[in-house]
């Protein structure tokens, strides 16, 4: 694999891509790592004795402060103020029960994220690292978790969140889950809470400890009810999950999406004797937009330690929150608060010291010092008890703003320099993909300057890179001289790609502008768009093969049309056909049905699937075959390479899938499962093996030829006709594609074989619609002639195949979210997880189809193409060139659908299903877009040099032979 | 018109070619087109209104009030006949627009009949029996409709459920798309009249792709203003029932998302719309025409 100038062009946009996006993560995946670790204590040091034996907490969605508030912004809404009024009626009768707060719940203000800060009290992000992958459940020590080890009984109604969060805390006769995905219909929900909440509550035997009861809606609620049904040994707590902002919506970080109503309610004993007597350093005030005065401001987590505390449990070890005052204050001297207080210390430390100490510990670097500064002052014995609960509580909220400002906020700046680099590399692909094609044949020598002239520029771009570093680097957030020279290095190349090979603009280009890959880009900004992606990928690709069929129909010949029309029929019907696996999305739910599995909960493949499978093994490489007859290149390597390499790989990848679902299915019996574990593990090793045989005996020998030399008479020239010559390259080139068709196939599931085989055909039909229009072409044996290349590829011709990898990664089982993936296939080469090669079968499982599409993409270029034999030029130059522009073309392809991702998710970072639907198409987008520049890389590198440098090898043996 | 580009010769031959002869009827057209775009939007809009027409009870079929709105934003009123049953509103307009259709294709047919008599220098006799060709045109949109049938099907419209909608759909798109030109030209059986489809609705592919959007509206290979007037519907019809199975995917909740109505109203739509670029476009040329001849008459006099 010799390193040409090709390859470098591709490499060097891939380390562009590398860089774009690992800057734009850095600022927008926010991780956390959730500890395993519970509070334990058997010496009661960390319980106080509690007030009360029972708490209910309703929960109700986006309860805004101001909707409870006895100072409601001025001028009121009739819809929302001076509706709930119970609360400040009761606060203002019973100052020492009764509390109103202004909570602030923090971003993202969505139900699930807030489910697990209100029993958590820690600041859940999108990745929380450590639990198990893919669920929503919670390994980390809650409320929830602290109740169970207590012996406490829970009970649950509402929104089906809090079943996915905490799976197996309430009593499965006490909770009544509701299915809150269809949100429009508010009613059912709380008419069902209502109907299970006062039963439970007028139960005499109290047969609960702890209750959950979660609403959608402020109107359904009858809290007087409720008030009145309390016993004296019941804590109500009424909260907001969040607030809401003016239309109505909630995720983002606004103030009224932030703000949201809490109030704690004691029928029996007091909490607080005079809490006009409180430090005020302890107390923090604020007042609502609009509203005439200012009221009691607390964090929304806060309420968790306070929680436990008051019903003796201890708090949860991952919280962050910090006590309420004023429900500990019990006496003059605040001991019950110091105590209360000192327990929360204690466990914040012990949290902060566990994190530490963690894999990700280096997160606290920055603040370390000073938290340890602020723990030590807090255990100082003070002059006045008051500077003791002072600084006790400054470390509290120290802990917080430090942890909030790893885990809770974006970098607005590393994610605009991600973007910016992204989408100038996009440009710049474009530019260069322009310049390719504009030079035609001469693309080596002005591909050698253009590259120096790159590589100027990113010289240029690490010294500018180093100096503002140098200069500005106090005033960068975050940033050392790595990232700098991160960014300008491939800025500067990228702006010395634009200024160097981009065509003038004019308006006759918006002709070219591909309408499908402008409407797929742009379709990331919608929710629903995203999670319709499978839909939508075949309804562009059927589209994107309009042009053609108008070209078939004016074709010149009855003969050529119905060819082209005919390939691009039955390409359209194999995309149709691909389309009807699926496995649905949460989202697309009831308007879908699971086809990839026999059903929704049974991971098996469907019956039609079994059947088909291995007659589809078999038939795909005689249809591999066939293909390659009809320009008689079935011989040579391929007479060896379909029958015993490519027909036994795949026989076994379905052989393997098949034992799985027998041993699986409970076809084979117990008995037999640690034989079948190990012969199907021994038949894909030895199939990879077979596989690397097979590489290599490709690499040796790659070309299709056969010679045939008619029987001549004695003194006449022998005459050799080289069988297969015309398309030389393409036959040597696909069956390099079907080593990883193979690899790919033997990854994936019964029922995306099926689709893979049907991608095959698709891909194949496609490459033979082009060649039927390149014939249609009467100016292409003119332009032959000229100095331009034979027939340019263009976009519209790499469009259907970057789409087509797309639409088999759907429908392989796939979707853009993390449960979809199929950790089947981590088992596939060890019985046991092994970190290495579960993490590449997996890989491959998922995105193979890309790969394939990556690999596949120059086959565009090379298929019967007749090696140009004599002249000035190599015989491979051209096909060479037009491989690089077909690989740019797919590059150019993933790499705006990435930018378009990566802008919905930078866009939308506040919005309600970022980590439900954006994050996760833009981590897809991630790892799509590498796989394809490692594949258009292997493929370029790998494929189309041997093959071309074979073919040129053997032309000017051919040309030797002519002047001999 | 100037010969600046090099790459369409062919083309400024053609737009030549379509200096509309003296007596096309300008203002007839115009006023055809305006009552048909009229009549077609009533079809749509107020057909389906009509209720209690006891042969047509087999068109509505069991609502599922699940699907209908939900109870906390209900849709405007006027939508609500119209969404109640899909395939009856479709039903509705597909009976109006075969109505609206063979008047409209009368009017082509003899407009292109007396374009062809007039250069060929003959005055109209009589025209031939009307009824044939009526039947061969309805047939013709039959077959395209099991065409436009596979098409929807392929792009993604469902297989085993929604087949009525769909059928619905695809039999709207024959009667708009291939049924005025399959009554003024004939079907495209024989090899003479292909050509003449080939030309009207395929012939620009001179023109590098995959400017969908532009190239058409700059370049079709029509000469007259009847082919142009096929062609832009043509255009418009596809293109917006395209471009109406886009809304479908979002999760706003409406009635109206309901399969096929937005393709059905987007092809409608573009059908409206597109004669509008059709007058436009014909009437520069019929004044530019008009312009010229003012121009030589002059200098004749002079």
């Amino acid at each position: 694999m010799a390193f040409s100038k090709g390859l470098a062009l591709l490499s060097f946009l891939f380390i562009v891509h590398l860089a774009g996006i690992y800057l734009f993560t850095s600022g927008f995946l926010l991780t956390r790592l959730s500890l395993p670790d519970f509070t334990q204590c058997q010496d009661k040091t960390c319980v106080l004795p509690p007030t009360h034996k029972r708490a209910v907490l309703l929960i109700i969605d986006a309860l805004r402060f101001d909707f409870v508030s006895p100072d409601p912004p001025i001028p009121p809404s009739p819809f929302h103020h001076d509706i709930l009024t119970l609360p400040r009626e009761l606060t203002a009768a019973n100052p020492r029960n009764s509390f109103l707060f202004n909570a602030y719940s923090d971003p993202p203000t969505a139900t699930l994220q807030r489910i697990k800060a209100l029993t958590t009290g820690s600041l859940p992000t999108f990745v929380d690292i450590g639990n198990n992958f893919g669920g929503s459940s919670i390994a980390e020590d809650s409320i929830m978790k602290q109740l169970k080890l207590a012996g406490k009984r829970a009970a649950f109604m509402g929104d089906d969140t809090w079943m996915s969060v905490f799976p197996d805390s309430f009593q499965p006769n006490m909770s009544f889950p509701y299915d809150s995905f269809n949100v429009e219909d508010l009613h059912t929900v709380d008419e069902g809470v209502i109907k299970h909440l006062f039963p439970l509550l007028e139960d005499a035997s109290k047969p609960f400890d702890f209750l959950v009861g979660h609403f959608l809606g402020v109107d359904h609620v009858g809290h007087r009810d409720v008030v009145e049904l309390l016993d004296d040994e019941t804590l109500l707590v009424v909260l907001g999950d969040h607030g809401m902002d003016r239309s109505g919506d909630h995720g983002g970080d606004g103030i009224f999406e932030t703000s949201s109503a809490m109030w704690i309610y004691s029928k029996g004993p007091e909490l607080s004797i005079d809490a006009s007597n409180v430090p005020s350093g302890l107390l923090q005030y604020t007042t609502f937009p609009g509203a005439p005065t200012s009221h009691r401001y607390i964090q929304q987590i806060d309420i968790v330690p306070t929680l436990s505390l008051l019903l003796g449990l201890p708090i949860p070890f991952n919280n962050l929150g910090t006590i309420i005052p004023e429900l500990f204050w019990r006496d003059q001297m605040g001991t019950g608060l110091s105590e209360a207080l000192a327990i929360n210390v204690a466990q914040i430390k012990s949290y902060l010291d566990a994190y530490r100490s963690s894999s990700s510990g280096g997160e606290l670097n920055e603040a370390w010092q000073s938290l340890i500064a602020a723990w030590t002052t807090s255990q100082t014995v003070s002059s006045t008890a008051e500077q003791t609960l002072t600084s006790m509580t400054n470390y509290t909220r120290l802990a917080l703003t430090a942890c909030r400002s790893i885990w809770a906020q974006f970098n607005a700046f590393f994610m605009g320099l991600g973007l910016a680099l992204l989408a100038i590399g996009s440009i710049a692909t474009w530019a260069t993909y322009s310049g390719l094609l504009a030079v035609g044949d001469d693309w080596e020598s002005w591909l050698g300057d253009q590259l120096l002239r790159y590589m100027r520029g990113a010289a240029v771009g690490s010294v500018l890179g180093i100096l503002v570093y140098l200069v500005l680097g106090a005033y960068l957030p975050g940033m050392d001289a790595m990232d700098c020279i991160l960014f300008l290095a491939p800025f500067a190349s990228c702006v010395t790609m634009i200024a160097t090979s981009a065509p003038r603009l004019s308006f006759s280009m918006l002709k070219s502008v591909p309408l499908p890959l402008v409407l797929h880009t742009a379709a990331f900004l919608s929710n629903s768009f995203t999670f319709w992606e499978d839909h939508l990928v075949p309804f562009l690709l059927i589209s994107s093969m309009a042009p053609f069929v108008l070209q078939g129909v004016a074709a010149s010949s009855p003969r050529l049309r119905w060819r082209i029309l005919g390939f691009s029929g039955l390409f359209a019907l194999c995309v149709r056909a691909i389309s009807m696996s699926t496995v649905c999305r949460e989202e697309q739910q009831p308007y879908c049905h699971v086809t990839y599995y026999a059903s929704l909960s049974l991971p098996s493949p469907p019956l039609p699937v079994l059947y088909l499978a291995l007659p589809t093994a078999i038939a795909l490489p005689w249809a591999v075959r066939r293909f390659l007859r009809i320009s008689r290149s079935h011989l040579g390597l391929a007479e060896v390479f379909i029958p015993w390499i490519l027909m036994p790989t795949l026989i076994v990848g379905t052989l393997h899938w098949l034992l799985e679902w027998a041993d699986s299915a409970g076809v084979s019996g117990s008995e037999w499962t640690p034989v079948v574990r190990l012969t199907r593990t021994w038949l894909v090793r030895s199939s990879l093996l077979l596989l690397v045989g097979g590489g290599s005996l490709w690499w040796a020998i790659p070309l299709c030829l056969d010679v045939e030399s008619p029987s001549t008479k004695p003194g006449e020239k022998r005459q050799v006709n080289i069988v297969g010559y015309a398309n030389a390259f393409g036959s040597s080139y696909l069956l390099f594609w079907t080593i990883f068709l193979s690899l790919v196939y033997t990854t994936t599931q019964l029922t995306g074989q099926l689709v893979l085989a049907l991608t095959t055909i698709a891909f194949v039909r496609d490459v033979r619609r082009m060649e039927a229009l390149a014939a249609s072409k009467p100016s292409a044996l003119l332009k032959a002639l000229a100095h331009a290349p034979l027939v340019p590829i263009r976009f519209s011709d790499i469009m259907p195949v970057a789409l087509l990898g797309l639409h088999a990664f759907y429908g392989t089982g796939h979707q853009s979210t993390i449960s979809s993936i199929q950790w089947k296939s981590a088992f596939l080469l060890t019985p046991t997880m092994n970190f290495g090669l579960s993490a590449a079968t997996v890989t491959l499982n998922s995105f193979g189809p890309l790969f394939l599409a990556g690999v596949g993409v120059p086959l565009l270029a090379l298929w019967n193409r007749a090696p140009k034999a004599g002249g000035k030029t190599r015989a491979d130059t051209q096909v060479q060139g037009e491989s690089i522009v077909a690989g740019l073309g797919v590059m150019m392809y993933y790499g705006s659908l990435l930018l378009g991702t990566a802008v919905s998710a930078a866009i939308l970072r506040r919005h309600l299903m970022v980590w439900k639907v954006f994050a996760p198409r833009f981590m897809a987008a991630v790892v799509g877009l590498v796989v394809v520049d490692v594949g258009v890389l292997v493929g370029f590198g790998a494929g189309v040099q041997r093959v071309g440098g074979r073919v040129a090898h053997v032309c000017r043996g051919v040309a030797a032979q002519f002047v001999a | 018109m100037g010969k600046k580009s090099k790459a369409k010769p062919v083309v400024v031959a053609q737009e030549n070619a379509t200096v509309p002869p003296d007596f096309f009827p300008f203002a007839r057209y115009t006023s055809i087109v305006g009552v048909h775009t009229t009549l077609l939007g009533f079809t749509t809009l107020f057909l389906p209104r009509t209720t209690d027409v006891p042969i047509l009870e087999f068109l509505k079929p069991t609502i599922d009030e699940s699907q209908l709105t939900s109870r906390d934003r209900p849709q405007h009123p006027f939508l609500d006949a119209l969404t109640l049953s899909p395939v009856a509103t479709l039903a509705w307009i597909c009976i109006g627009v075969v109505v609206l259709q063979g008047w409209w294709g009368s009017w082509m047919r003899s407009w292109s009949i007396d374009l062809a008599l007039q250069s060929a220098g003959i005055q109209r006799a009589a025209d031939s029996p009307k009824l044939a060709h009526l039947g061969s045109a309805g047939l013709t949109a039959a077959v395209f409709s099991a065409v436009f049938y596979t098409v929807i099907i392929l792009l993604g419209a469902p297989l085993v459920t929604h087949i009525p909608q769909t059928a619905l759909l695809a039999i709207l798109l024959a009667l708009l798309v291939v049924f005025p030109p399959s009554y003024t030209y004939g079907a495209p059986m024989t090899a003479e009249i292909t050509a003449v489809w080939v030309r009207i609705f395929a012939e620009f592919t001179c023109v590098h792709y995959p400017g969908l959007l532009v190239y058409i509206l700059t370049l079709p290979g029509i000469r007259t203003p009847i082919e142009r007037a096929l062609l832009y519907s043509t255009v418009g019809t596809l293109f917006g029932a395209w471009l109406g199975a886009i809304p479908i995917a979002l999760d706003w909740d409406r009635p109206w998302q309901a399969w096929p109505l937005t393709p059905a109203f987007g092809a409608i739509l573009g059908y409206i719309l597109a004669p509008l670029g059709a007058l436009t476009v014909t009437a520069l040329h019929f004044s530019a025409a008009e312009h010229l001849r003012s121009l030589s008459a002059k200098i004749k006099t002079n």
